[in-house]
């Protein structure tokens, strides 16, 4: 029997694969993967021709890398339902069983899952940095609802796909947040801690330090992200 | 007169969708940035700002809005108009253009960069605009889904970014020279580099002849895919 999830996979997989969007879906975060794979040798090859050594910034360069997947995952999902929108195709799945909410949960669903999985992947495949599967795991669960944030940004404030494309630059500057904490040595990067990325590298550099703060950083990390979430999601229902 | 109440159409979809607004956030914060990096560090800095972001504004929008109006049905109404094919793509073209020289503009003038060489950088800036939208309308003249432009345009993209190696002394090759980037990098550099006054006319000539080339490549795959659609 297929469940209205295989049917709408289907749709979704068959789409993607006409319209070679698997190029880059795998191709972005596959990309940044092996620019990572080459990190140490780009190190050597930056002190070898300029005399400057990028080891002290790794930390940095992997934190920040490890969440562009997640945010192109909820790029090409907000596209997809920006097109589905434009074209009523939402309209036409709302009057089946599988309703809005139906629709709206799988499309949330997938780049959850898909960053997570891939910020895992990122991680582990490359192991630059050592990072504790446990803190690793906490981390992931905040890539995940990040993209569904990203993918709700999208969605809920434009009106169509050439709005949504403005929104995606927009969408970039929450992950400003992350140079923030890294390098901005005073209290005032905290003015940072509404968006959601902070305490992604937060968690990072705790987890580095074997700090215990790093719970503080799942708890409230976790709430904000939720709390974001469940934000953009209110504005997007009421505009439907 | 058709072609300027076709850019001011353009102008004003443009600021409905909010570009103005995001290129006006996004502005404020690279000058941020720029007035926070050390000194040594700002003209690299704008030069790939530029590169990246400002002046491939159009390549990155272009796409979309096609989509838009193709979507709304909108190209077999405006071709019954007088409207004729090269005004509907100069005024996609120039709207663009007035949004990334006044982003690039004030960017310049917050982060205080300046220099003798400023008007081979202008004419840089300029070109590397029109070049890049022009690329984004090639590939927007058949594209099916914003997706799918943005697999088409981002791996061309990427490709003739390539000679970013060379400006970041990591890479060189002679076959760069090609590219049209090579030289936009040469000409958005040169308020911060000593170029032999060899290299700035190559640079000139290079994007004047890719420009005439997408010109034409553009006219064509409209002509055949969106005025007279099969």
């Amino acid at each position: 029997m297929k469940t209205p999830v295989t049917v709408l996979a289907q749709g979704d997989l068959k789409l993607i694969v006409r319209d070679s969007t698997l190029v880059m879906a795998v191709f972005g975060p596959l990309a940044i993967t092996i620019l990572l794979f080459f990190l140490p040798s780009i190190e050597a090859l930056i002190l070898t021709r300029f005399s400057f050594d990028l080891s002290p910034f790794r930390l940095f360069i992997v934190s920040f890398l490890s969440l562009i997947p997640g945010m192109l995952f909820a790029m090409i999902y907000g596209f997809i339902i920006l097109d589905e929108r434009d074209e009523d195709v939402i309209d036409f799945i709302s009057i089946t069983p599988l309703r809005k909410e139906g629709y709206l949960t799988y499309k949330l669903i997938m780049p959850m899952l898909l960053s997570a999985v891939f910020f895992l992947f990122i991680i582990y495949a490359t192991s630059l940095i050592h990072l504790n599967p446990i803190h690793a795991l906490g981390i992931a669960i905040m890539v995940a609802i990040e993209a569904a944030i990203g993918t709700l940004f999208l969605v809920a404030f434009s009106e169509n796909k050439v709005e949504g494309l403005a929104f995606s630059k927009v969408l970039g500057i929450m992950y400003l947040a992350i140079p923030l904490v890294f390098f901005w040595n005073s209290s005032w990067h905290w003015l940072s801690a509404f968006l959601p990325p902070f305490w992604i590298a937060k968690a990072f550099v705790h987890s580095e330090l074997s700090s215990i703060w790093i719970w503080g950083d799942f708890f409230l990390g976790t709430a904000v992200h939720l709390l974001v979430l469940l934000y953009f999601l209110r504005v997007f229902l009421r505009k439907q | 007169m058709r072609l300027l109440a076709a850019v001011g159409q353009d102008i004003r979809f443009q600021f409905r969708h909010g570009f103005y607004y995001a290129y006006a956030v996004l502005t404020i914060l690279y000058i941020i940035v720029l007035r926070l990096l050390p000194d040594a560090m700002v003209h690299p800095a704008l030069t790939l700002i530029l590169f990246t972001d400002i002046c491939a504004l159009g390549f990155f929008f272009v796409g979309a809005i096609v989509l838009l109006e193709r979507g709304q049905n909108l190209a077999q109404s405006l071709f019954v108009t007088p409207l004729r094919l090269h005004e509907y793509l100069l005024a996609k073209i120039f709207s663009f253009l007035l949004l990334s020289i006044t982003s690039a503009f004030l960017i310049m003038l917050g982060a205080f960069v300046g220099g003798q060489d400023l008007i081979w950088f202008i004419f840089g800036a300029i070109m590397s605009t029109l070049i890049y939208t022009l690329f984004g309308l090639v590939f927007a003249a058949r594209a099916r889904h914003v997706n799918d432009y943005f697999v088409k345009a981002l791996g061309v993209g990427l490709l003739i970014s390539l000679p970013i190696f060379a400006y970041l002394r990591l890479f060189d090759t002679p076959i760069f020279y090609v590219f049209p980037t090579r030289a936009t990098l040469i000409l958005l550099d040169v308020l911060a580099t000593d170029y032999t006054i060899l290299e700035k006319l190559f640079s000139v000539a290079s994007l004047l002849i890719w420009f005439f080339i997408l010109s034409g490549l553009t006219y064509q795959r409209f002509d055949k895919h969106v005025r007279h659609p099969a």
